[in-house]
């Protein structure tokens, strides 16, 4: 069965965004960018919440075409472009939409049909309120952290009602120059 | 000047409640190495009583059968420290030759703690660290990462009142057999 790994960047007390929603104290370089780009690539489903999809929808389909674009703005909105994309929200209709999917009701039998396909690891990318929601279906299986060195104080947590304890197991980690700390976890099921 | 450092036991998601989640011996052998390179413990009232009378106890009696040696050897190492100081507003007692009680005055308190010569100063907890961290006092921070999401229980840095974010500066990260992660940084 695929897994959907959580994939955040977050402070070190566990905010993955300030209170007003800023995400300006992640750091991302090329260094990361590169690490990160050879997971993604091997992808071919990304998942998100709502606001995060329209986020990316807002940027990635043309990043690639722009007259400045780098390295990774080229690949990524390659590889955004082609990849089967699955979107939660109440609101959003998937007409006139290509390649992507609205889950908009039945939470946990949608997302383990999805599961049950198969084919590569669903990433869900960033999207605290949709992971919240996964988390409680018990449906995330894993977390790709990259913690930044800083303390926000408060914001938006990676974590939030949580009813029973999840064990973890590390598999690994890596250090990067900008002191960004990759943490590659998985869920241990009984 | 003598350096500040902080140690926490936390889960993934910020938990630092020791009863949600036990220490594997590597952890308890980092702290022992903290704790032997300190000359001074610095606690909040909730800290220094979890740790006080606990692990002198254990320092002074015989070692039960269950006892694990890195257990010993942490007791050990805390009960051989030089002074303790506990901010507290209502702890009345008891001092001693070893342990004072402060109830203002906590920067002030720490820069001369500081500049006295000695081995590190060394705290742990929440509340009190919430506020050394947000005063820009602690130098060096420590942060054993253990595998697991708990859900509930006291968080890291809770209540801290930072002007701005405090920005750190990584110096390692180790790796346990238990798949606890150890992050340090110093003060930026």
């Amino acid at each position: 069965m695929r897994k959907i790994i959580s994939f955040m960047h977050i402070s070190l007390d566990g905010f993955v965004a300030g209170p007003n929603g800023e995400m300006n104290w992640i750091k991302v370089d090329e260094e990361i960018f590169d690490h990160v780009g050879k997971r993604i690539s091997e992808t071919d489903t990304a998942l998100y919440g709502r606001v995060t999809y329209q986020m990316m929808e807002n940027y990635w389909p043309a990043a690639g075409d722009k007259p400045d674009a780098g390295k990774h703005d080229i690949e990524h909105s390659k590889w955004y472009n082609q990849v089967h994309k699955v979107v939660l929200s109440k609101t959003m209709k998937e007409a006139g939409l290509t390649n992507t999917k609205i889950i908009s009701d039945n939470l946990l039998d949608s997302i383990n049909e999805i599961k049950q396909q198969a084919s590569s690891e669903i990433l869900l990318f960033g999207s605290p309120t949709a992971t919240h929601s996964l988390i409680q279906l018990n449906l995330i299986d894993g977390y790709w952290l990259f913690v930044n060195p800083i303390i926000l104080g408060h914001g938006v947590p990676l974590f939030a009602d949580i009813k029973d304890k999840i064990k973890l197991k590390l598999l690994t980690t890596k250090q990067f120059t900008s002191g960004v700390t990759e943490l590659n976890y998985t869920v241990n099921r009984p | 000047m003598r350096k500040l450092v902080y140690a926490i036991n936390t889960s993934l998601d910020g938990c630092i409640d020791h009863t949600k989640f036990y220490p594997d011996e590597e952890t308890m052998a980092y702290f022992t190495q903290l704790t032997r390179d300190a000359g001074t413990f610095l606690y909040g009232r909730i800290t220094y009583q979890l740790m006080v009378p606990y692990w002198p106890d254990v320092a002074k009696s015989p070692p039960g059968q269950d006892d694990r040696e890195v257990d010993i050897e942490f007791a050990r190492a805390f009960d051989a420290v030089e002074k303790i100081v506990v901010f507290s507003q209502s702890l009345e007692g008891p001092e001693g030759e070893k342990t004072r009680i402060v109830s203002t005055g906590l920067q002030d308190e720490v820069l001369k703690l500081k500049q006295e010569p000695g081995k590190n100063i060394f705290t742990g907890g929440v509340t009190l660290a919430s506020q050394l961290a947000a005063l820009g006092l602690i130098d060096e921070y420590h942060f054993v990462v253990h595998p697991i999401i708990v859900g509930e229980g006291r968080r890291l840095f809770e209540g801290i009142n930072l002007e701005e974010k405090l920005q750190l500066k990584l110096v390692e990260s180790t790796v346990f057999k238990s798949g606890a992660v150890v992050l340090r940084y110093v003060k930026k």
